[in-house]
């Protein structure tokens, strides 16, 4: 698996253990399926600092930036192919 | 409380916003924040009672006190922002004028505390701490997201009130904590008793007939959101401008901890009790 799609699962889980990871696709729609709320993004936001290493930017933080698990990996783990 | 008693409470509010105005213009900034004092009560300091927190020395724990001030006025900032955006975009729609007049200073109040917020983070930390809060679009029925948004302000404002009353009143606290705090609680009174009269009315006239299941839901989104504003007040990166060694594991220790569950437990106890009566949320 793509190291920086790993990345964002162990941050779904560190926020929310009792998640089924395996039920869900890279691109399943997380905020649309009620798989975590907006609120929840707020601690999956410092997990995805901590692991990227550099703090988030305010532009990125829209609800498409954590449509699914493949979105947020490009934008806040591999920004430079986020166009 | 019938429409016309609501509309004239709120004129009441509208002639009292009027005739007791603050100006931050005219606040005494001290020349700089001296390191030895407390800028946030040590109680409600995010890590108070932690092992983290016994391990400190009392400069560390001023020093932390500091950061922590610049956090609670940063989420306040950020909390107005987003309150005055919501706000400007439904006055003068057609509703009720009155709400719209009030409504009008309540925005302008909440502008000035932006003011004062701003001007201690700006001068003693040169920086106002990142918004890392993403809300979540509405649900398209207008009557239903006007409620939920005047319940989630009411939410915001009650915890931040318990902290302004409990600080202003806190005397080993730096005289210009204290004042901002105080005068903070002064408006903020006003906005908590519009809050409640307003999520009380609107519930009698628009919601009292919900079914069971429409206000589970609506108990269950005000209750995620309680959580999400205590959030705020956890922040790493408080811990590491005061020089706490892994700050990251230190907040993601402290938020699960018992004292600090404790400590939101029982403020909630006290501020939500309305809340609770209204059935908006569950009983503790």
């Amino acid at each position: 698996m793509d190291a920086a799609l790993k990345i964002v699962r162990d941050c779904l889980l560190a926020i929310k253990p009792q998640l089924d990871l395996e039920a869900l696709s890279d691109t399943t729609p997380l905020l649309k399926e009620r798989v975590i709320t907006s609120f929840e993004v707020l601690d999956l936001i410092l997990y995805l600092e901590k692991a990227s290493g550099r703090p988030i930017t305010r532009t990125q933080l829209v609800p498409g930036s954590f449509r699914d698990i493949e979105t947020i990996a490009r934008v806040f783990l591999r920004p430079e192919n986020s166009a | 409380m019938s429409s016309i008693d609501f509309n004239r409470f709120l004129a009441q509010l509208s002639t009292t916003s009027e005739s007791d105005p603050i100006d931050p213009a005219k606040m005494d900034w001290p020349e700089s924040a001296e390191a030895d004092a407390w800028y946030f009560s040590p109680e409600l300091i995010s890590l108070y009672g932690t092992a983290a927190w016994n391990d400190l020395s009392v400069a560390q724990q001023k020093r932390l006190s500091f950061f922590e001030a610049v956090n609670f006025f940063s989420l306040n900032i950020h909390g107005e922002k987003y309150l005055i955006s919501e706000i400007s975009r439904i006055l003068f729609d057609g509703k009720d004028p009155e709400l719209s007049r009030y409504l009008l200073h309540f925005v302008e109040e909440e502008a000035r505390h932006m003011m004062y917020f701003s001007g201690f983070c700006r001068r003693y930390a040169d920086k106002v701490y990142l918004d890392r809060t993403m809300h979540g679009e509405g649900s398209g029925d207008p009557e239903l997201d006007m409620f939920m948004l005047i319940a989630r302000i009411n939410v915001f404002e009650e915890i931040v009130d318990h902290y302004n009353k409990t600080m202003a009143a806190d005397e080993r606290l730096a005289p210009v904590v204290r004042e901002i705090n105080r005068m903070h609680h002064h408006e903020e009174l006003r906005h908590l008793a519009f809050g409640r009269h307003f999520l009380t009315d609107c519930l009698e006239r628009h919601i009292g007939h919900w079914d069971g299941k429409r206000r589970g839901e609506l108990r269950e989104q005000l209750s995620s959101y309680v959580d999400f504003v205590w959030k705020q007040y956890y922040n790493p990166d408080v811990y590491d401008d005061a020089g706490i060694a892994s700050a990251f594991d230190t907040w993601r220790a402290v938020m699960q901890s018992d004292v600090a569950t404790s400590h939101r437990n029982r403020v909630n106890s006290r501020r939500f009790a309305y809340l609770r009566k209204l059935e908006l949320l569950e009983a503790a």
